[in-house]
């Protein structure tokens, strides 16, 4: 469904990205390993235009999206959930949803979905989003993605900061979108969530792909995690 | 009772207030609050770019002074009757903002400010070098037949008072409503972050023009509302303090709140007024109550009833 070939990108004269493939189908949900710095962020927002590609190609449902503007990219059914969440903190939670449910033209049914999904914030919906707690913050920022019905969802570190019972329903909900038939691509640092969530990863050092697997593979290879990780 | 009820009694009570103002005020402060409705409709103009959009333009005088000089201009000149000028000057407004606004919306930050104070120094260079229509500093007064509309003299005090009540009402009641419309919500969303607002789907370049443009129109529609009541067309108005004068009094009033900038003005203007009044200093007077209020309602006075006693306000 999301298909990365040897792409090259970074910031301005810093090259992060050099030659990064990747790819990921239907009820499936990849995991890009790495150490900081590695380059996992940069390859989704790479993905997501908001990093200039500079070679290589990412193709979306057989289609190229390489240089596609950043705001088409979304439109075309790629959700993006970014580290840090960044809500818009000044409008309430029902309006974060809504903002997320008008580019694709999404109605009541979509808004009931990620509600049910979300019990929590059906009880915050006329509450601003910047006095949430950080676990209501990502479950908000997980909906508002989800508003656009995307095929694909690249997530970035969603566990990050949040307490146990909040990751458990985070990972939840992410075992059902695959479940659904997403196609999910998570950047992670947490071992235990890559074993128990993921079916393939990609271990990405200096910017570049060094090995493709499956989580099966790594859980009788656990020395990989120490090779590629230092865990 | 609603957050949006609320807010609708709000403004109906603000109107209604300053509709009533008039038969009890003197006829010297019924004439400050015209200019300052006036006013207020341009830091109206001013907050759709900058309180709700997150931009921050340092050259809005030269959209005030599109409107005043487009109608002044054409009434003195062209002879256009009172509403054909009116409406020709806030479509010169609009259209400036849009060549303005596409260009100096390249960039972003300092830069953005920069280009948008070098535009309205240029707009400023262009009112005096055609003096000889323009008259230069000195300025015009408007023909006395361009300020009348249906047989209402619009120089009276009644004919003024009422006249800057009505369009300040449409503007006031007509922002309240834009900020609950999807385009409101998106310019929300890009003040809050524009990355995810781009990251959601939606292109706000177009976005930020088209505030660009609707801050533009309506700070011309005030500039020619200006020239209209009180008759006046200056280069004055065109010059950098006329630029700075929307950002101290949305700073005041409250950034991204629809009763800030008529808050801010107000303020602004009786600061001024009661100070003058005891000091020829009052500049200092005026200086030090603005850092007074930057160290304690650093959202503006709106900004700090809705942070803390009024959350609905809109």
């Amino acid at each position: 469904m999301l298909e990365v070939t040897d792409i090259h990108s970074g910031y301005g004269a810093v090259k992060v990205l050099q030659g990064l493939s990747f790819s990921v189908k239907a009820s499936e949900i990849l995991c890009l390993l790495g150490r900081n710095g590695a380059g996992k962020t940069t390859a989704l927002k790479s993905v997501m235009g908001q990093l200039p590609i500079t070679a290589g190609r990412v193709t979306f449902k057989g289609e190229e999206i390489t240089h596609m503007a950043p705001h088409l990219i979304p439109r075309q059914g790629l959700g993006y959930i970014p580290q840090g969440r960044r809500l818009f903190a000044e409008l309430t939670v029902a309006e974060n949803i809504e903002m997320g449910l008008m580019t694709r033209k999404q109605g009541k049914d979509t808004r009931d979905w990620v509600l049910e999904l979300f019990p929590r914030l059906r009880e915050r919906l006329t509450q601003m989003a910047g006095t949430l707690s950080g676990g209501e913050q990502q479950m908000l920022a997980t909906a508002r993605a989800l508003c656009l019905r995307p095929d694909v969802l690249l997530l970035d570190e969603p566990t990050e900061g949040l307490q146990p019972s909040m990751i458990a329903q985070i990972r939840d909900v992410i075992l059902k979108m695959k479940a659904e038939g997403y196609a999910i691509v998570l950047v992670e640092q947490r071992v235990d969530a890559i074993l128990a969530l993921a079916d393939h990863v990609v271990f990405i050092e200096n910017g570049r792909d060094v090995e493709a697997t499956t989580v099966d593979d790594l859980k009788s290879t656990p020395a990989k995690l120490t090779r590629y990780l230092g865990v | 009772m609603t957050a949006h009820g609320k807010s609708w009694v709000l403004h109906g009570g603000v109107l209604a207030l300053l509709f009533a103002l008039f038969f009890v005020l003197p006829t010297y402060h019924s004439g400050q609050l015209s200019r300052i409705m006036v006013l207020a409709i341009y830091a109206m103009g001013f907050n759709i770019l900058f309180g709700y959009t997150g931009l921050l333009s340092l050259g809005h005088a030269m959209f005030f002074a599109a409107g005043m000089y487009g109608f002044g201009l054409t009434v003195n000149l062209a002879g256009f009757p009172m509403p054909v000028a009116f409406l020709f000057a806030i479509l010169v407004a609009a259209a400036l903002a849009l060549v303005a606004g596409g260009l100096a919306l390249r960039t972003a930050g300092v830069s953005f400010m920069i280009v948008t104070l070098m535009f309205a120094q240029a707009a400023y260079l262009v009112v005096l070098y055609f003096g000889e229509y323009t008259r230069g500093d000195e300025g015009f007064v408007v023909a006395r037949e361009g300020r009348m509309i249906a047989g209402i003299d619009l120089s009276t005090d009644a004919g003024r008072y009422f006249c800057a009540w009505v369009l300040f009402g449409v503007c006031f009641l007509a922002l309240a409503k834009l900020i609950k419309l999807p385009f409101g919500k998106r310019l929300i969303a890009i003040r809050e972050n524009e990355e995810r607002a781009r990251m959601l789907g939606y292109d706000t370049s177009r976005y930020k023009l088209m505030a660009f443009v609707t801050s533009g129109a309506v700070s011309g529609m005030a500039g020619a509302t200006y020239g209209l009541l009180f008759g006046y067309v200056g280069a004055s108005f065109a010059a950098v303090p006329y630029s700075i004068f929307p950002l101290l009094w949305v700073l005041l009033g409250g950034a991204g709140t629809t009763i800030g900038p008529l808050i801010g003005v107000f303020f602004m203007f009786y600061l001024i007024d009661i100070s003058s009044g005891y000091t020829n200093a009052y500049m200092l007077i005026a200086g030090l109550v603005l850092v007074l209020l930057t160290l304690f309602a650093p959202q503006g006075l709106a900004g700090s009833l809705r942070q803390k006693v009024m959350p609905w306000l809109p």
